[in-house]
């Protein structure tokens, strides 16, 4: 199992979007395994597209609890881009309450109180 | 690897108005095409975007379940789903004959708390969402160890009133 993303700085931030439609039980080892991947060496903190996936299920969502872990509190990770039923997974665990959740990329890199410069 | 059998739409909702029974192995990528199988055959029934996405979450969490009890003897099992579309909402049967679920994991234990903000990141949860997700998104689930392994069954209602 291969899990596509693709991973760019932008202003202090290192910006991961996941290129699968889905983040289930197949696919949340490897997913945990490609975005450490993509965030080891960087600063910052990070930003997870999720903007391509449609479907996550609490493997998945364990997946992302784990990197957000492994990031720890200097490199928070944040949400951006939630389908909506991608977004109800996260608002039935309460898991809403613990990663900042932006509408978009942009939404995050221009409002955040985690902004890079503003530290 | 999936046996399928999909009946026309019926008018009357004294039958179900659709009807999908599949058969597959109790293994992750089964589950993964299992599941892409009922929503596209759940698209196709008219089910609505949001009754279709309720029910595929609480699919996938039944049967990942299955999946990680697996079978006593280590043998992959195999897992029965059936989905009947009712004016309720969607009735779902599913039985295997893998290991007996725990009952506990069917007593509701209320809302998951909202987390609070000072929670050290160490003590975040990976995992325990499966059941909860279920509770929350169903009605009357009950589930059987029966001879031949488990039967769970519930519905995903069409307006559950509580997401």
């Amino acid at each position: 199992m291969k899990m596509q993303l693709t991973s760019r700085e932008l202003g202090g931030w290192t910006v991961v979007t996941v290129m699968e439609d889905r983040i289930d039980a197949v696919a949340a080892i490897a997913f945990k395994e490609a975005i450490r991947h993509a965030t080891d060496g960087g600063t910052g903190p990070v930003i997870l597209d999720l903007g391509r996936v449609d479907f996550i299920d609490s493997s998945g969502l364990g997946s992302i609890v784990a990197v957000m872990k492994h990031l720890g509190r200097e490199r928070r990770l944040h949400l951006a881009d939630l389908q909506p039923n991608v977004d109800r997974v996260f608002r039935l665990t309460r898991m809403d309450s613990i990663f900042p959740i932006h509408a978009t990329v942009a939404d995050a890199t221009d409002s955040s109180s985690d902004h890079p410069d503003d530290r | 690897m999936i046996a399928e059998r999909m009946r026309a739409l019926d008018p009357s909702d004294a039958r179900p108005r659709a009807a999908l029974r599949l058969m597959f192995p109790a293994t992750e990528d089964a589950v993964r095409a299992g599941l892409l199988h009922c929503r596209r055959a759940m698209r196709t029934a008219g089910m609505c975007t949001d009754l279709t996405g309720r029910a595929e979450i609480v699919l996938a969490e039944a049967l990942n379940n299955i999946t990680e009890h697996g079978r006593p003897d280590g043998q992959t099992g195999w897992i029965s789903l059936r989905c009947d579309l009712c004016q309720a909402g969607l009735r779902v049967v599913i039985t295997d004959r893998c290991r007996p679920l725990p009952q506990d994991l069917l007593a509701f234990s209320g809302d998951m708390r909202p987390m609070p903000g000072n929670l050290d990141l160490a003590d975040l949860p990976e995992g325990g969402f499966g059941w909860h997700l279920i509770r929350l998104l169903t009605h009357d689930l009950a589930c059987k160890h029966e001879a031949f392994g488990n039967r769970l069954s519930f519905l995903v209602p069409r307006n559950p009133g509580k997401d």
